[in-house]
């Protein structure tokens, strides 16, 4: 794919920027520490969703509980609809490796080694497993210090483009992936679910290697979502980093309403507290940038959604995490370059 | 483990693990009581002083829950709406609609405090592990 320098460049600042964290809870620092290593692949008919998260306990009054506990979250979307959901094994049943970029949760695990992201999937409750190798594409790029509330803050280190290769099978359908797109992000940090804050994030990744252009948008608000706190579209071309478009340069619209017909529910336990169909997804999100004669504009409308949904740590409200997948057109013109295509996604709306 | 134990003892650790929502089902409560009959075996839920309690009666009760467990287990998981269940008869109930409004909301109040616990939810893995074995053996 590149010559060796770059790759080894590459899969070095990966080593150096996507290690786990671990809490600080065992050094005496304040406990509400989360984590997580969240990957997707999006290619035409299937979506994946893994995300190996870890994070300080609270008890069921939002207390601090004083140990740590994982959740693997696996999710899959192909033309029956979504799939999987979310375990919680004991902790005794999990391994992570602080300093490293390594996690077992129950039975599937991540590891980077020799310049791979190697995925393995054993969730037969969930009625998924596979085996995945992702191989990255682009240098990534760290945001420090998303404002979450007070004194609390976010970090957030994304690789918005791996191609991957692999198998998964999900109730007993099997998808051979070859070269299919993939998004990695590692977000770390001490703050509360619930918190004054909600948010939109998506890519948009073209579905040909050769085609050099990346796109990553992030729009967060308030919890009502009246008021914009941060906004950022993040523009690669080939491995490298080319724009990078903030707040006043950057516009982001909901329109319309849109009802989906059948919303999958994690943890499925779930569906008895927030029952129904109503979500934050609009019918169409348009992100537009624009900025020193640079332009990008990225349209995307929804198809299948499924909510992660999350107990707030200090009420006893539910935060929703509208994992959903559908297209996104992106069109832009950098330095100059226009360039433009349509490919698969999964945004990611968050909000009570 | 029966729907009785798990009920009894889930009921218990939410006392011990999130007391302001085990407060709140038995302040949604009040005077109604409930009778559920799993797999066969009664249960009674009802609070008393404030304090919410369940023992192995289904007598007297003013709303009456009666079916399976693997049903419990499908409801739990988020395989089946309770509509749904009512509606294809997996799930009876009988009571005035004032007093089953009252038991949906004593119930939103237990979820609350189950899924912000840990004890609860291993409760209810063993829970599962036993139905999804009754019904199992019931179908060979």
């Amino acid at each position: 794919m590149f010559a060796l320098p770059l790759q080894s460049s590459l899969g070095r600042s990966i080593e150096l920027g996507d290690y786990l964290r671990r809490s600080p809870l065992r050094l005496g620092e304040a406990p509400g520490h989360k984590e997580w290593l969240h990957f997707v692949v999006s290619s035409p008919g299937i979506h994946l969703l893994v995300n190996f998260s870890f994070a300080d306990a609270t008890d069921a009054s939002g207390r601090p509980a004083g140990r740590e506990e994982a959740r693997l979250i696996a999710l899959l979307c192909d033309s029956d609809g979504w799939t999987g959901g979310v375990t919680a094994p004991p902790w005794s049943d999990t391994s992570v490796v602080g300093g490293a970029i390594a996690a077992r949760i129950g039975g599937s695990q991540v590891v980077w080694r020799d310049g791979v992201f190697a995925i393995d999937l054993d969730e037969p409750e969930l009625d998924l497993t596979g085996s995945l190798r992702l191989h990255p594409v682009t240098f990534p790029s760290v945001v420090h210090n998303f404002p979450l509330g007070p004194d609390r803050r976010m970090h957030w280190f994304m690789l918005p483009r791996l191609w991957c290769s692999g198998t998964v099978v999900a109730r007993g359908r099997v998808h051979e992936l070859r070269g299919a797109p993939a998004y990695h992000d590692h977000n770390w940090g001490a703050f509360g679910w619930g918190g004054d804050y909600s948010w939109q994030w998506g890519f948009g990744l073209p579905e040909m290697l050769a085609d050099p252009w990346s796109v990553v948008f992030l729009a967060m608000h308030d919890r009502r979502g009246h008021h914009a706190d941060v906004r950022g579209v993040f523009v690669w071309r080939h491995a490298r980093e080319k724009r990078l478009f903030r707040d006043r340069d950057v516009r982001v619209t909901s329109s319309g309403v849109w009802y989906p017909e059948h919303i999958h529910k994690v943890p499925g336990v779930m569906r008895l507290l927030a029952p129904g169909t109503a979500t934050s997804v609009p019918a169409q999100l348009t992100i537009e940038a624009r900025g020193h004669g640079d332009e990008l504009r990225c349209v995307f409308r929804p198809c299948a959604v499924a909510q992660i949904i999350v107990p707030n740590d200090a009420d006893a409200g539910l935060t929703i995490l509208n994992e959903t997948a559908g297209e996104v057109h992106v069109e832009g013109r950098i330095d100059g370059e226009s360039f433009q295509f349509d490919s698969e996604t999964v945004v990611e709306f968050l909000g009570a | 483990m029966t729907f009785p134990e798990l009920l009894i003892t889930a009921l218990a650790a939410l006392d011990r693990e999130a007391p302001h929502y085990a407060r709140e089902m038995a302040r949604a409560l009040g005077a109604v009581s409930v009778g559920i009959t799993v797999d066969g075996e009664a249960v009674r839920l009802r609070a008393s002083s404030g304090v919410i309690g369940a023992d192995r009666s289904g007598d007297n009760a003013c709303v009456r829950i009666v079916t399976r467990s693997d049903t419990v287990v499908d409801l739990v998981d988020g395989r089946s709406r309770i509509v749904d269940a009512v509606e294809t008869g997996r799930l009876q109930a009988w009571g005035t609609p004032s007093d089953l409004e009252t038991v949906d909301v004593a119930l939103q109040h237990f979820l609350s405090g189950a899924v912000r616990g840990s004890n609860v939810r291993e409760l209810w893995i063993r829970y599962r592990r036993a139905a999804c074995g009754t019904h199992a053996k019931d179908e060979e």
